[in-house]
């Protein structure tokens, strides 16, 4: 954690999910939020937030870092036919190509207010990347029977949480990739690992309706009504749900929402939150090669609409909700304790510009709507984006003409 | 929970409008049926809804059915009877199977102004929609009132026999999803049926390309 003192120096509004402050101070001391208050004057460093709002550093529930290598290829396909394609170039992102794929993504997640991203990849290299670069990761390596042996998975597994087990910035979780790539007995294998190391597992599910009605075609059943009698639930951090039944969203207790990735991929799903709400939900943008972004605040809005959209009702959603899933909920599925500009929580902040007119009753719908400007981000109390020195992203041009030219 | 109604005939667009109404969250509380006693609808599409007697044994959903005598204005006065039971019932929710018929669609809507209409096929590709039906439904052509479709009475549409549809329906001029009632269609078995149905059956000849089929029997059966 940084040591600098950085003071946030008359902040015109400061938001998180429980409250709105006007006019203050944020002092940052070892990495922490130490003091909230006016006309604080212990500082190493200021930074002018006159005219500014800060918010809590965002947190990508879901994404595939290196993948942002492969923005724009193969960009109107569905899913199933979109990842065969996408598994064929994915052979070329391996060594020093994953860890330029992972930090010219985090490179750009960190210059759109994100802090910290749930990942499924490649985990080592990414890892040693966002070590680097000061970004909070969830990842480990992904049980995929397509591609490996469990037992291949599990001891990567093993080898990763051992290293980790106690960082500060990464946090080991067992991925599994889906029901369709995942054999039965691998996907309980996967939920045994997490449950004796006492991390959470990380999957996508019914994110298609091929994906619902082959697994009803072997099984009899619905995929996550199958697996509660099988596997503890509870751990799973479960990704997209738009193709899951009213009798399964009770087994659901944590769940990320990709809108973007999921009308991009046109999966038809409907994520109906009215039957999700006693879950945590995190937004994930997915990865930069089906959204194609990497950017929460274009993830917050295009969400809200499909929330309102889907149920023919503009307060289906309100933008303080997915406000709150890009914020607190992220922190809440990744164990961090932040998300909240409050004393002795992490300093996890981004400080934003909004568009005018910003006032007190409109800022959480000028956040989500109305696309800020990110001028700071911190994390863990250092400034690791700074709209003045932005970083250069060309380092990674070589590496992606390698992949394009196979 | 939310609630919703599907609109039902049995056939392949009302079953797969009840399938996306369940893995989209909904708790779908009743299969609404219009019976009409005019073969040929303005509003409805009319294939066997004599067998809304069997969905209920054969969905696991409670089935309501109102009957109309065809006439076009009456068709309209039933839908008003069914948004007031819908009401009654505290239903937002409505699910139809509607894929092109403006006719239908606008009618709809202006009457369940107040509800959301989900009409998940509504525009969608007919040619990918079949292939996929082909997949996940045992779907028979329980009449055909088109040049081309008169090898297809009594047929099931599977992966088999699909492509060939297709096929024909380009060098006829049909819609290979029937949205010009060029055929009717009657799902046998599906992933959300609790059984599925069988059919003891004759094919009976009206003119040169209309063709029904003549039901002697019916079973309800369980799933292998």
């Amino acid at each position: 954690m940084s040591k600098l003192r950085i003071n946030l120096r008359n902040c015109s509004f400061v938001v998180d999910h429980k409250k709105i402050r006007e006019d203050v101070d944020v002092l940052i001391e070892d990495g922490e939020i130490s003091e909230i208050g006016k006309h604080l004057s212990k500082d190493d460093r200021v930074i002018d937030c006159k005219g500014k709002v800060v918010i809590p550093g965002l947190i990508n529930a879901h994404t595939h870092t290196p993948m942002v290598l492969l923005r724009g290829y193969e960009d109107d396909r569905e899913l199933h036919e979109w990842l065969k394609r996408m598994w064929k170039k994915e052979k070329y992102i391996k060594g020093e190509i994953t860890e330029i794929g992972a930090k010219l993504a985090i490179l750009e997640m960190q210059s759109n207010g994100i802090v910290g991203a749930i990942d499924m990849y490649t985990a080592f290299e990414v890892a040693k990347v966002a070590k680097k670069h000061n970004f909070f990761l969830m990842n480990g390596p992904a049980a995929i029977s397509l591609f490996r042996t469990f037992a291949e998975f599990e001891k990567k597994m093993k080898k990763f949480y051992k290293i980790y087990r106690n960082d500060g910035l990464i946090k080991p979780v067992v991925n599994v990739h889906s029901i369709y790539t995942v054999t039965e007995e691998d996907i309980v294998s996967a939920f045994e690992l997490a449950e004796e190391l006492k991390i959470p597992v990380h999957m996508h599910m019914s994110e298609t309706r091929k994906e619902v009605f082959d697994f009803m075609k072997e099984h009899g059943e619905t995929p996550i009504k199958y697996f509660s009698k099988k596997v503890n639930l509870k751990i799973a951090i479960l990704v997209h749900l738009g193709w899951i039944t009213n009798w399964e969203t009770k087994y659901v207790k944590k769940a990320v929402f990709c809108p973007s990735s999921n009308m991009k991929l046109a999966t038809g799903g409907f994520f109906p939150i009215d039957e999700l709400r006693h879950a945590i939900i995190g937004l994930g943008t997915d990865s930069a090669a089906s959204n194609n972004d990497l950017d929460l605040f274009t993830e917050m809005k295009i969400g809200a609409l499909k929330l309102k959209d889907q149920y023919w009702n503009a307060k289906a959603t309100t933008a303080k909700e997915l406000f709150k899933m890009a914020t607190i909920n992220g922190y809440k599925l990744m164990k961090i304790n932040g998300g909240i500009v409050e004393e002795g929580k992490i300093a996890n902040l981004a400080i934003v510009k909004t568009k005018k007119p910003t006032l007190r009753i409109n800022l959480y719908s000028n956040i989500v709507y109305s696309h800020p400007k990110v001028l700071y981000t911190i994390a863990n109390g250092k400034v690791v984006y700074n709209y003045k020195k932005p970083p250069k992203f060309d380092f990674a041009d070589k590496a992606i003409n390698k992949i394009y030219k196979k | 929970m939310c609630l919703a109604a599907v609109m039902f005939t049995g056939g392949k667009d009302s079953t797969f409008a009840l399938h996306t109404a369940l893995l989209h969250g909904f708790e779908v509380k009743y299969l609404i049926v219009i019976r009409s006693k005019e073969k040929y609808s303005w509003m409805f599409h009319t294939p066997f809804t004599n067998f809304a007697n069997f969905f209920e044994e054969l969905i696991g959903i409670k089935t309501v059915v109102f009957e109309t005598s065809g006439e076009k204005e009456e068709e309209l006065k039933v839908l008003e009877e069914v948004k007031k039971f819908l009401e009654k019932e505290k239903i937002k929710h409505i699910f139809v199977g509607a894929i092109r018929s403006d006719y239908q669609r606008i009618r709809f809507n202006k009457i369940f102004s107040n509800f959301t209409v989900h009409a998940p096929l509504w525009h969608k590709d007919q040619e990918s929609y079949m292939r996929e039906i082909s997949k996940i439904f045992k779907t028979m052509i329980i009449s055909v009132s088109a040049d081309g479709l008169q090898n297809w009475i009594g047929k099931i549409i599977d992966e088999s026999n699909v492509e060939k549809l297709i096929a024909a329906a380009k060098k006829y001029g049909f819609n290979p999803a029937f949205e010009g009632g060029e055929a009717e269609t009657l799902v046998l078995n599906a992933p959300f049926y609790k059984k599925k149905l069988s059919l003891d059956f004759e094919i009976k000849k009206l003119s040169d390309y209309n063709y029904e089929i003549e039901v002697r029997g019916v079973k309800i059966e369980d799933k292998s």
